[in-house]
């Protein structure tokens, strides 16, 4: 499972994360980052990637430092997003995953999106495990998230959602728009032009436009 | 700003006897509420904090020295603090303050002490120490700069005499006498135009005086103490310290220096990072929010909601309109009526770093400032797209333009209407509107788009704004609760906007309700029970107090009220029937401002129905029987009053009223006497005292004086006083000093037409003397 790609040196293992620091981990991966949308913890989340409850697990330290700072960079192809989130927040969480405080090293930048992905690639890697293949939000993994994912076949829940909201759910992730923290942000992994792409794809989807006041065109979508 | 719940001013003049016959309601057995629970006893540690368990800031330094750099730096840490020339924007340089009447010298003694020197003609010079600063003039839509000294009752109070930064002038509020709002000082302003002068304005939160509760520094307490017989101020910082947002660190220090800090899970702080949105949020509204005090001594760590009530404002002088944005005069609470909030994540963090004030996105990425597009473009991506085919942008301006920012279009700094107009004091639309010109012109609120288009009607600006961002010439419609309201609906359960539902609510009880109505209609009244139901415990309060006061002589109204107090703690329960009591309150109140005393009775019987021996209920309930002529049963409200808390010095003295109006000279005296020994410095027992003696004990002018003096010492504002102090300087013959002292209660009574003409007459004696 090692990466072989270029990453960054390994993080330095140091000390002993103490209790408070781990119980402050735990609550921002559990309440505040998308992380148990695919992971679990303790019991807790999904089951789409390795369970996290097991400290330093079966990967190195680098390798997990490197796997949440930039996962495509790291394994190629990966369906884990870049999270968007303050460098001292990527430092906790690295040090709980791996079990002691680490001191990270330089790191390269971070692999950009490339693009050029066609929306139904992109649905099917990124969307289908919880929204549903055909966007019925009954993807395999939607019965271990604690909010039911948006069905994009609905016609009537989507039509009340604007295009900007669809973007920005995409973009943003669920957190920031009152939404559940499980779903991720995207805007660090896909391109705009694939966000919107996506846009247009759930509008197939569900076979409907936004509320009248909404259409100013944008998304509408080239 | 106001504060309106449960007045207890003392009424100053003698009461007339007028006889009101309440109405009698048949023998109808109805269930009592149930009582309200013990409360357990505070588990001691951060749940129940003491002023003593803060260590200060510079405590936190010592380990967490970077976040204490950054704090040093920032507005928080320049909030406040002693009288330095670096704190100093004002000039304390022996640069006088000229009013019509005044001359006020702020100046360096050469011990080193700034002082204030007031001087007026005929009088002597009165000097004030500044024993602190509070502001810096950080603040972009109108920074200022205030000044307390330490009163000789115990209290902190600020000097009338502020500075503004951007106008680099004095100025003074003028709300509460003149009603000119914040002016500059010139030679056409009288001193006593300024509403806080002479100092009135206390820092904490004491009922009694206006007050800016406890935000203008770091665990400010203040309280009167029976023992000392005065005010106690404890407070351990003029600037807003780590421990105003992080509670108490007594105990994370000694667990530091103890060295088991990194094997300890409880470290004797929370992870302000952890919590979720609106607790998030709760810690900032300590200080950001226009709120109503329930119960008094509150400190960072305790529990919030049991000590304020965000929404009760409105109940009064309804701050808010329902959309959320400043009527009169609000903080930044109004993000609480945004879209950001009420449908999205949105915390003040999202955009503040708490430690530098600086600005930053939502996932922590530094901006360059407050203009920074980041701040929404975290969250709404989608607005950086091009728009349709033409390549146009969401803002419909050029990219470099100063309307091409967000902020401008939809936090866009609006006059606190309650300022006025002379002095630029604005503040960021925290609602973060949607630029609605007409809308928003019938209002009377500035649309954002005449900020730079000034020269177009707001009807123009409507039309370009439908024009560009309206599908069809549709914006985006308010929120269901706020459009509800807009159209008279004003009840509106199942929201999920708590603003605009209290907003209704106040509206309603205000309006279309009174005490025991034969009925109501049964959409009203479901409308209520669901709204009694609803998760803000604001809502569900003004709710219950709705209906309790509507239909509280109804059977099964009173099951259901009672239903809604069972299954809660100790804590929620006290909470929920805080709030309940300061709603019938409030309506009593205004009964009795209207002159409908009985009306009153009902109202604060009702409160002592949910809070059993509420000392302030009792008083005010006192207060509405002695409006209504009722004196006995006032005083057995007077009396019940201190039973429960004895040192309330206004409930002597209103005991001695009602018994002066019964005839009981003797025993109102005594009374007031009792209220001195409870407060030394209460400048209405003087008062009375010196009344009773001049008009109900024989005529003793001479007494009279020196009381009527000893009140206007305490509190030169009191005009009645010095009117009745010259009458008595009348009794005794002396005209000069008698027309001396109309003069001075014209000052703060200016439009009294018996004083004016009393003084007309004695200068006209005076003149024939000569």
């Amino acid at each position: 499972m090692l990466c072989a790609c270029a990453v960054a040196a390994g993080a330095g293992a140091q000390t002993a994360l103490s209790p408070f620091a781990r119980a402050k981990a735990r609550a921002l991966i559990r309440d505040h980052l998308p992380c148990l949308g695919c992971h679990a913890l303790e019991g807790e989340g999904a089951r789409l990637a390795p369970d996290l409850s097991q400290p330093g697990m079966a990967f190195s330290a680098a390798f997990v430092d490197s796997m949440v700072r930039d996962p495509e960079g790291t394994r190629p192809g990966t369906m884990m997003p870049r999270t968007p989130m303050p460098r001292e927040t990527a430092d906790l969480v690295v040090s709980y995953l791996v079990g002691s405080r680490v001191t990270p090293a330089p790191h390269a930048q971070p692999h950009a999106p490339s693009g050029g992905r066609g929306a139904p690639t992109l649905y099917a890697h990124f969307c289908a495990a919880c929204h549903g293949a055909r966007g019925k939000g009954d993807g395999p993994n939607a019965k271990f998230l604690p909010v039911p994912p948006a069905v994009h076949a609905d016609s009537a829940a989507m039509s009340a959602r604007s295009n900007d909201r669809l973007y920005d759910a995409i973009s943003g992730g669920g957190a920031v728009l009152g939404r559940s923290n499980r779903m991720p942000a995207f805007s660090l992994t896909l391109t705009r032009a694939e966000i919107r792409a996506l846009v247009r794809y759930i509008r197939a989807l569900c076979r409907c436009r936004g509320p009248a006041w909404s259409r100013d065109d944008r998304a509408d979508l080239r | 700003m106001a504060k309106r719940t449960l007045a207890t001013l003392a009424a100053v003049a003698v009461l007339a006897a007028v006889v009101l016959v309440v109405r009698m309601r048949g023998p109808v057995t109805l269930p009592p509420l149930p009582p309200p629970p013990r409360l357990a006893q505070p588990v001691a540690g951060s749940d129940s904090p003491r002023v003593e368990d803060f260590v200060g800031a510079e405590r936190c330094g010592g380990c967490h020295a970077a976040e204490y750099a950054r704090w040093q730096r920032s507005t928080h840490g320049r909030a406040g603090g002693p009288p330095t020339s670096g704190l100093l924007i004002a000039l304390l340089n022996g640069s006088e303050i000229h009013f019509k009447d005044a001359v006020v010298t702020p100046s360096l003694t050469p011990s080193g002490a700034y002082v204030f020197a007031v001087r007026q003609e005929d009088r002597p010079a009165q000097v004030y120490r500044v024993d602190g600063v509070v502001g810096g003039g950080h603040m972009r839509g109108g920074g200022t700069q205030g000044f307390v000294t330490r009163y000789p009752d115990g209290t902190l109070r600020f000097l009338p005499f502020e500075f503004i930064r951007r106008e680099g002038v004095w100025f003074c509020n003028t709300n509460s006498r003149a009603n000119r709002g914040w002016v500059p000082i010139t030679r056409d302003l009288a001193l006593a135009d300024c509403g806080d002068w002479p100092p009135v304005r206390v820092l904490g939160d004491v009922p009694r005086f206006a007050n800016c509760q406890g935000c203008h520094g770091s665990q400010i307490s203040v309280a009167f103490d029976p023992r000392a017989r005065a005010y106690q101020t404890r407070l351990t910082s003029l600037a807003v310290n780590c421990e105003s947002c992080h509670g108490p660190g007594r105990r994370h220090v000694a667990l530091a220096l103890s060295g088991r800090i990194d094997s300890a899970a409880d470290i004797g702080m929370a992870a302000l990072a952890t919590l979720d949105k609106d607790r998030s949020l709760g810690v900032c509204y300590q200080c950001h929010a226009l709120k109503d005090q329930l119960a008094p001594g509150y400190l960072p760590g305790k529990r919030f909601d049991g000590h304020y009530a965000l929404n009760f404002p409105q109940l009064g002088d309804r701050p808010l309109f329902p959309d959320g944005r400043v009527r009169t005069f609000a903080y930044q609470e109004t993000q609480r009526a945004s879209d950001c909030y009420l449908n999205g994540g949105m915390k003040c963090t999202d955009c503040h770093d708490p430690h530098s004030q600086g600005y930053r996105d939502v996932f922590g990425t530094r901006l360059a400032g407050r203009l920074s597009d980041g701040q929404c473009v975290g969250c709404h991506a989608s607005k950086l797209e091009p728009v349709g085919g033409r390549g146009g942008a969401h803002t419909h301006h050029r990219p470099d333009s100063p309307g091409s920012r967000c902020v401008a279009c939809h936090m866009p700094y609006l006059q606190e209407p309650e300022i006025g107009r002379t002095v630029r004091y604005a503040r960021s639309d925290h609602t973060v509107a949607i630029p609605r010109p007409a809308f928003d012109d019938s209002l009377g609120i500035g649309n954002a788009c005449g900020q730079c288009h000034g020269e177009r009607t707001a009807a123009a600006l409507d039309a370009q704004v439908r024009a560009w961002w309206g599908g069809g010439g549709e914006l985006k419609p308010h929120p269901a609760a706020v459009a509800g309201i807009l159209r008279g609906e004003l009840l509106q359960p199942d929201a999920r906007h708590p603003v605009a539902q209290f907003a209704g609510l106040a509206e309603f009880l205000g309006s279309r309700l009174a005490p025991d109505m034969p009925s109501l209609d049964r959409d009203v009244e479901s409308r209520l029970q669901r709204l009694a139901a609803d998760g803000d415990l604001d809502v569900r309060a003004l709710a219950l107090a709705c209906l309790h006061l509507a239909r509280g002589n109804d059977a099964s109204v009173r099951r259901f009220l009672a239903r809604a107090l069972r299954d809660l703690s100790p804590a929620e329960d006290d909470a929920l029937r805080r709030r309940w009591v300061i709603a019938l309150g409030s309506v009593a109140d205004a009964y009795r401002a209207r002159g409908e005393p009985d009306q009153a009775i009902v109202a604060y019987r009702k409160a002592l129905e949910v809070s059993p021996g509420a000392p302030r209920v009792h008083l005010n309930l006192g207060l509405a029987y002695a409006d209504a002529g009722r004196y006995a049963e006032a005083v057995d409200e007077y009396r019940r009053s201190l039973e429960a808390d004895a040192a309330q010095p206004l409930v002597r003295v209103n005991w001695g009223l009602a018994l002066a109006a019964q005839g009981d000279t003797a025993g109102a005296l005594a009374q007031l006497r009792l209220a001195l020994e409870i407060d030394p410095r209460e400048p209405l027992a003087y008062f009375n005292l010196a009344t009773l003696l001049l008009v109900g004990g024989g005529g003793r002018p001479a007494e009279a004086v020196s009381l009527y003096r000893e009140a206007v010492a305490i509190d030169p504002s009191l005009a009645p006083a010095h009117f009745n102090l010259a009458r008595a300087y009348v009794l005794v013959g002396d005209l000069r000093a008698a027309a001396a002292a109309l003069r001075r209660g014209l000052e703060f009574d200016s439009g009294n037409p018996s004083a004016r003409a009393a003084l007309d007459g004695i200068e006209r004696e005076l003149l024939r003397g000569h």
